[in-house]
């Protein structure tokens, strides 16, 4: 079991997946420099992460198991 | 026919935990929309029909054909007309108990403060960010309850902020404390948009001023709900109520907070200039002044001369253009013609790129106070 990461608006664009599982990380912005590296189309790209359905800061751990989503703003109405 | 007052909600006073006391509360509040777009329309017309008693819309706006797929309020022989006093006329046929009361403006830090003292509720259903983060701090200065929402493409977000009577209450820079770059969220106009997908988001949010006015339910209080309307993959999540880093701590210093420079981190301030900067500047230098709103937005009689490259196809036509030394992009009200300005800025780095505040009324103006 990894990590399952759920990915929204625009990002799932750029990742071309709503859904994808990573083996391990650290925490949050270990999570974000290895999006980055693997999808380099993240560069710049602002969004929020949230840990089992809670939004969070970059130094939030994450462990084996949890549910990671990938979250941007959107404007439009 | 005669109409029975009492007739006209009893099929929501009859809902268990709702009832006669619910409905009044409903007929006491006041709630203000800001924006009266794709998610706007839904919010009104609910909220108009379940009794709610002072509704403010405010909106600059006029109606355009490309806006009729989405906001459902207005139909083909309004294009053109105000939105606010359409949807004035429209609500009072719908539901002559409830009482509309229509701003014609676009909210600013100049008018926020006077416009949201005469509510209890705030709706955003706005379409930019600068307009977001402005609303939302003004609610956090003024303690006002706030419903969000948001579309991009397929995808929808609501939320609650600034209410909670049992504790904190969270805010969007809680949510969002950076705001993206220009272009890099999509926008309705540049991506497009599947017209019920503000009408689905929009009545979520017309649901939540009625839970919180009535006190049914459980409202989204410190939490943003997402749905993506293609497979109904929904995401609920929890926000903290945090420090409102950035967030403007007085009247004062929201009063002197540029928004427009704070969501547009890409432009600088040196290159978003004002009409009457613009012809000072043209009677020097050669300009090719580039109008970036799609085509069947552009009258015939406007009173300048610039070359149509629609912000929807930009990326692909700008480079067949031929341009002046010095280029101004322009659209409707300053939002399009930065997307357009970031976009060009990677095109032609070594051009001077300039982009249009507050958008092409503001060269027709300065036209015509010349020919006055």
């Amino acid at each position: 079991m990894g990590v399952k990461i759920l990915v929204f608006g625009k990002l799932a664009e750029v990742i071309c997946l709503k859904e994808m599982e990573i083996a391990d990380v650290k925490d949050v912005a270990a999570l974000r420099s290895l999006l980055i590296k693997n999808y380099p189309g993240l560069n710049g790209l602002n969004y929020i992460v949230a840990v089992n359905r809670k939004v969070v800061a970059d130094a939030f751990p994450i462990c084996v198991g949890d549910e990671v989503a990938l979250m941007p703003p959107f404007s439009g109405g | 026919m005669v109409l029975n007052r009492n007739d006209r909600y009893s099929r929501q006073i009859i809902l268990k935990d709702f009832g006669p006391e619910a409905q009044q509360q409903l007929a006491h509040a006041r709630v203000l929309i800001i924006g009266v777009g794709g998610l706007g329309c839904p919010v009104l017309m609910y909220l108009a029909a379940a009794g709610v008693g002072t509704i403010g819309i405010a909106d600059g706006d006029h109606v355009e054909l490309n806006n009729l797929h989405r906001q459902i309020l207005f139909d083909t022989p309004d294009v053109g007309l105000s939105k606010v006093q359409v949807a004035f006329t429209k609500m009072k046929l719908k539901n002559p108990e409830v009482k509309i009361v229509a701003h014609g403006c676009f909210v600013s830090t100049a008018n926020v403060f006077d416009l949201l003292s005469c509510y209890d509720l705030i709706v955003d259903a706005t379409d930019n960010f600068a307009s977001r983060y402005m609303i939302s701090d003004a609610c956090h200065l003024m303690n006002k309850p706030l419903v969000y929402g948001a579309v991009s493409c397929y995808e929808g977000q609501v939320g609650v902020f600034n209410f909670n009577p049992n504790g904190f209450a969270s805010n969007y820079r809680d949510l969002f404390p950076v705001p993206p770059a220009p272009g890099e969220a999509n926008s309705c106009t540049a991506e497009g948009v599947l017209g019920v997908l503000p009408g689905i988001i929009g009545l979520m949010q017309a649901n939540e001023v009625i839970k919180i006015l009535a006190g049914v339910g459980i409202p989204l209080i410190n939490k943003l709900f997402t749905i993506d309307i293609s497979d109904y993959r929904t995401l609920e999540m929890e926000v903290s109520p945090g420090v409102h880093s950035g967030m403007p701590g007085s009247v004062e210093e929201f009063m002197r907070f540029d928004y427009d420079s704070f969501c547009s981190v890409n432009a600088t301030y040196d290159e978003v200039i004002a009409a009457f900067t613009l012809k000072e500047w043209m009677l020097k230098e050669e300009w090719s002044i580039i109008d970036v709103r799609e085509k069947e937005e552009v009258m015939e009689n406007d009173l300048f001369s610039s070359v149509n490259v629609p912000l929807s196809t930009f990326k692909t036509e700008i480079e067949n253009v031929t341009l002046a030394e010095n280029v101004i992009f322009v659209c409707a009200s300053g939002v399009r013609s930065r997307l357009a300005l970031d976009i060009a800025k990677n095109i032609f780095p070594e051009r001077k790129l300039f982009c249009l505040k507050e958008g092409v009324q503001a060269l027709i103006n300065l036209e015509f106070e010349k020919e006055n």
